[in-house]
């Protein structure tokens, strides 16, 4: 069964093969058939292409990998690795509450009906800082606007040790309401101008990915 | 027959063929970039998709619908 990578790669090659006879031989485009020929080359199909690599590119975008890719994002990725509990953004990750291949975007996303179009729109403006204007040093790297609680509360509203925990209950309407704020009491996100002193938890082999 | 209008007759289709023919290596050289930005998980791979491979891949398609609908034959 061809997956959908290899049929996406043999359209490619299919449609420079018939744009690249096009170009060779403008002259078949006198014909009917050719004319049915240059819109199929040089219209539906790189049209359907780019849209598709479009799409896969946003998907690949939401890997970890990806985000860890600009320089200026590493620091936040070896936060991700602090041996310190303590440290939200390294608790979540070292104990899978956030799937590992997309750590950044599970909280980073806004949980809404145009979420993912709006992270994606700032990871657009996040490569064009990245290549175009330049970064601001990792430490002065700042949300666009202060952290939402309902990202949290997307998974740990429900959640058993959420609900059981009495001072959550207590607090619950005013972590609603954005009243307060999740990251009131558990601050402690990345700090990434202190993580290369901080100790670092090295996973077991057999569970590393 | 001569004059403007055979002229015109005469012209046009190569006019017309030598857009056709940048719009397919615009096409050709754009679907190439993307694909080649496919090979590696990058930001960098991901503006290299966007620009140049969507721009030229863009630029072509524009340039063939304006070269069919400038198109008097």
């Amino acid at each position: 069964m061809l997956s959908i990578g290899t049929l996406f790669a043999v359209a490619v090659v299919v449609t420079v093969a018939l744009a690249a006879l096009i170009a060779l031989r403008p002259e078949l485009t006198r014909g009917r058939a050719g004319r049915v020929l240059a819109f199929v080359a040089l219209f539906l199909l790189p049209a359907l292409l780019t849209a598709g690599g479009l799409k896969a590119h946003m998907e690949q975008a939401k890997s970890t990998e990806f985000c860890l890719s600009c320089h200026v994002m590493e620091p936040y990725g070896e936060s991700l690795w602090t041996e310190d509990p303590a440290y939200l953004a390294a608790s979540h990750f070292q104990n899978r509450r956030v799937p590992r291949d997309a750590a950044c975007y599970s909280c980073h996303t806004d949980y809404t009906m145009f979420g993912d179009v709006h992270a994606k729109v700032r990871g657009m403006r996040h490569v064009w800082v990245e290549f175009v204007t330049g970064p601001p040093p990792p430490e002065e790297i700042e949300l666009y606007s202060p952290y939402k609680n309902r990202e949290c509360l997307h998974c740990h509203a429900g959640a058993r040790a959420f609900l059981e925990n009495e001072l959550h209950a207590e607090i619950l309407a005013e972590l609603r309401s954005e009243e307060m704020s999740c990251l009131d009491c558990h601050g402690d996100v990345h700090d990434v101008a202190t993580v290369a002193e901080r100790e670092r938890w090295t996973a077991p082999a057999e569970v590393e990915e | 027959m001569t004059g403007p209008r055979a002229r015109s007759e005469t012209v046009e289709p190569a006019r017309l063929e030598r857009r056709l023919r940048l719009a397919a290596v615009l096409v050709v050289l754009g679907l190439a970039v993307e694909a080649v930005s496919f090979a590696a998980l990058h930001a960098a791979a991901f503006f290299a998709f966007l620009a140049p491979g969507a721009l030229l891949v863009g630029v072509g398609i524009v340039l063939y619908l304006w070269s069919i609908a400038s198109d008097r034959g």
